[in-house]
Order: C-alpha cells, then sequence, then structure tokens
C-alpha cells in the first residue's frame, strides 16, 4: 500500500508553473530524502500532499483513498519557526495534549524520554523566542512524535542542526520511525546529504523536472 | 472644584474604553464568521467602512434626541469613537493569520473557534495592545468633544465654563489635566503588556 500517490498534477503559483504532470509514489513506512535545488518545488509538492496547497490538475491519493483536506495524519513540518512563540514549550504540549485528538497519546514519561534523546529537556520552560535555530528545529521534530502523524515531511528541518548531533540523531529517530511505521520524508539543499543513515530512497529533484523550464 | 470632573471624565472613558474593546472583539468575530460570499461583497466593506468615518461628534445631535443628556449618551460616543479602530485591527488580525500558523491549525484539527482564540489572537498580542492603544487615545478624543457640547460635568463641560469665563490659564489647565489622565492611562497599558508579553525581546 502507498503512503501518497500523485498522479499527473500540475500546480501553478500567479500563472508560474511550478510543477507540471508530475507523477510520484511512496510506500507506507518509507524514510526517503528529497534533495535538489531550492526553487525546484519540493516544498511545493509537500504542502500538496499535506493538503495546504491546491492543485490545479491531476490525482492525489492518500493512504489509497481521496484526500483534499488538512488531517493529524499528514504533518508539514514547515522550514519556518511555528512553535507558539506565547507559550514555552511544556505549556504547548499541555495544549497539543488537550485540543488535538491523538488516538494514543504519549504518556508523561515518553514525552521526557524524547525530549531527552533530542537534547532539549532542560529547555522544556523557554520560550521559543529564547533558544537557537537548533533547539527549535528539534523541539519541532519532539512535536512531531507527540501528534504521531502517519506521514510526516521535514522541510529542512535538519539543516539547522550541527553535524555532529545530526549524526548522533538520526540512526534514534529512523529506530523510531521504522518501530511506529511512520513514513517520512526529509527535505534537504543540495550540499547537505550526511545523514549517517540510508533512506529508502533518495530522490534528486534537480534531475526529476517538476517543470520543464 | 476639578475632582469631581475629573471622576466624571474617566469613569466615562474607562467604561466606554472597556466596551468598545469588547464590542469591537465581537463585531470583528461577527463579521470573520460570515460566509466568504458576504465579506467579500464590494457593497458590504463599503457600508461597514464608510461608518467608520463620520467623526463621533457628528452622532451628538441624534444620540441627544434618542437618549437625552446622560451617563449611557456620553459612553455611547465614546464607543461610537473607540470601538471603531480595535474592531478594525481585530478583523485584520484574524483574517491575516500567518501561513504557518493556519497550516498547523488545520493540520490539528482545531474547530474555527478554537483556532481563533489559541492560534489568530495570541499570535498578534502586540497588534491586539496597539489596537487597544489606538482605540484608548480615540475614546478620550470623543468624551471631551461631547462633554464640550453635551454635558453637565466633565473637563470638557469644565473647558466650556472655562471659555465663557474668558479664564484661558484655567482652560490650559483643564487641558493639560486632559494629557495627564491620558498618558496615565497609556502607561498603565504599557506596563501591563510589558508584563503580559515577556517572551517578547527587547
Amino acid at each position: 500500500m502507498n503512503a501518497f500517490e500523485v498522479k499527473n498534477i500540475s500546480f501553478l503559483y500567479k500563472d508560474k508553473k511550478v510543477i507540471n504532470n508530475f507523477s510520484l509514489t511512496q510506500k507506507i513506512g518509507d524514510v526517503v530524502l528529497w534533495s535538489g535545488p531550492s526553487g525546484g518545488g519540493k516544498t511545493s509538492l509537500a504542502k500538496i500532499i499535506c493538503s495546504h496547497l491546491k492543485i490545479n490538475s491531476g490525482e492525489i491519493k492518500f493512504f489509497d483513498k481521496e484526500s483534499l483536506s488538512p488531517a493529524l495524519s499528514k504533518l508539514y513540518v514547515c522550514h519556518e519557526n511555528d512553535l507558539f512563540e506565547w507559550q514555552t514549550f511544556s505549556q504547548h504540549i499541555k495544549f497539543l495534549l488537550n485540543n488535538v485528538k491523538i488516538a494514543s497519546p504519549l504518556t508523561a514519561v515518553e514525552i521526557q524520554k524524547y525530549s531527552e534523546l533530542l537534547e532539549i529537556s532542560h529547555l522544556m520552560n523557554m520560550y521559543p523566542s529564547q533558544i537557537s535555530m537548533g533547539e527549535t528545529r528539534r523541539f519541532q521534530i519532539l512535536r512531531s512524535l507527540i501528534l504521531k502523524s502517519d506521514f510526516i515531511v521535514f522541510d529542512e528541518t535538519f539543516a539547522a542542526l550541527d553535524s555532529e548531533l545530526k549524526k548522533r540523531l538520526m540512526p534514534k529517530l529512523l529506530e523510531i520511525w521504522k518501530k511506529h511505521k511512520t513514513t517520512v520524508v526529509i527535505i534537504s539543499h543540495e550540499a547537505d546529504k550526511n545523514f549517517n543513515v540510508t533512506f529508502d530512497q533518495a530522490l534528486d529533484f534537480s534531475s526529476l523536472l517538476l517543470n520543464d523550464k | 472644584m476639578w475632582f469631581e470632573h475629573i471622576l466624571a471624565s474617566n469613569t466615562r472613558v474607562l467604561i466606554g474604553w472597556g466596551l468598545s474593546l469588547l464590542i469591537g472583539l465581537i463585531l470583528a468575530l461577527l463579521r470573520y464568521y460570515l460566509p466568504k460570499i458576504v465579506q467579500r461583497n464590494y457593497l458590504f466593506n463599503l457600508l461597514v467602512d464608510l461608518i467608520k468615518f463620520p467623526p463621533p461628534i457628528a452622532w451628538i445631535p441624534f444620540v441627544i434626541l434618542l437618549f437625552g443628556i446622560s451617563f449611557w449618551s456620553a459612553v455611547l460616543i465614546v464607543i461610537v469613537g473607540g470601538m471603531p479602530p480595535f474592531f478594525t485591527a481585530m478583523y485584520d488580525i484574524l483574517i491575516h493569520t500567518e501561513e504557518r500558523y493556519r497550516n498547523l491549525a488545520a493540520t490539528l484539527q482545531l474547530k474555527k473557534i478554537k483556532s481563533v482564540f489559541f492560534v489568530s489572537l495570541p499570535s498578534q498580542w502586540s497588534r491586539i495592545y496597539t489596537g487597544a492603544r489606538v482605540s484608548l487615545g480615540m475614546c478620550w478624543m470623543s468624551i471631551v468633544a461631547c462633554e464640550m457640547i453635551s454635558s453637565q460635568s466633565g473637563l470638557g463641560y469644565l473647558i466650556q465654563i472655562h471659555r465663557i469665563d474668558l479664564s484661558y490659564e484655567l482652560v490650559l489647565t483643564d487641558i493639560l489635566i486632559i494629557a495627564v489622565c491620558g498618558y496615565v492611562m497609556n502607561q498603565l497599558l504599557l506596563i501591563v503588556e510589558k508584563k503580559h508579553l515577556s517572551w517578547r525581546q527587547a
């Protein structure tokens, strides 16, 4: 079964073709790397699959079903800081657990374990404005684990982590994703390929030609 | 001699300002909840925008006609002046929630009312406070104008009395008192804002 299947999709942004007649599938549980130069349509494609953008033509299936509206099962981790600047992270977690319908939410102990794994357990009472970019990204990763989405796109999330930390974290994260059969896409710019793990598939978007410029 | 007039003006402003914020928020929410087709309707938006421009003082004849010279007619004039700027700021915040927060709220499947009160509004606290301060300034402008025309008390009324007496030094004192009252309220609001939004960097 496929996690997503896009068939002959086209997407225009202000009359400019960003994606033209493009097809792609990804199997459930696969962890895939998308690399390629910026401006190539990777982010647009990710947002289309997560239903944040509407396509102009084509077909999208998500877990073999038509799915056009956003859902908790498809999480797009954006390349901006989308943590709530008015909440500390422990307040944010409480907000998520109280207001989001997660099938079997993590226990406090599990959350603590993940935050230690991501080396941010000492920052739980900080506001987003008080922490660094790399720490912000790790909080976004922790949030993705808490939300337990079936499909997650990390848009440049790992680019801001220093390379030693990234090498340490990736094998552990991969293990968690594989255990929960999470389907993952990691978007990364060209220079940043050293993840210290083997991906199920690595797509280079510079040769895929999302659009025929 | 000044005390009762200072008290009268400040009471009107505080009550009128509080109601301005409340009504401004409610009207902004109502407008936001209208079907998209109405929100984008040119005629509807023209009506909403036109009604904001006549200054509060222009409505005084009607307010006197309907409610006479009373405490609540003065408060009504304050609301006519203080509500539109806050309403405009609130509606603007609601329709221009940042994309990153809008996408996240949609993914989290928050209900519209929750995403308004837990995401859209808190993400723009600074603008809410700015809107409230602009509204406060308008409230003071409205109450003084109103008291000069249709009131038996308050600092605006005092200016009229002193003008008739040709005591211009007292008129100047009245103006100074109004300035100090407005300034103190504004500073108090700034202190509250700074305490509340402690996460903001200087």
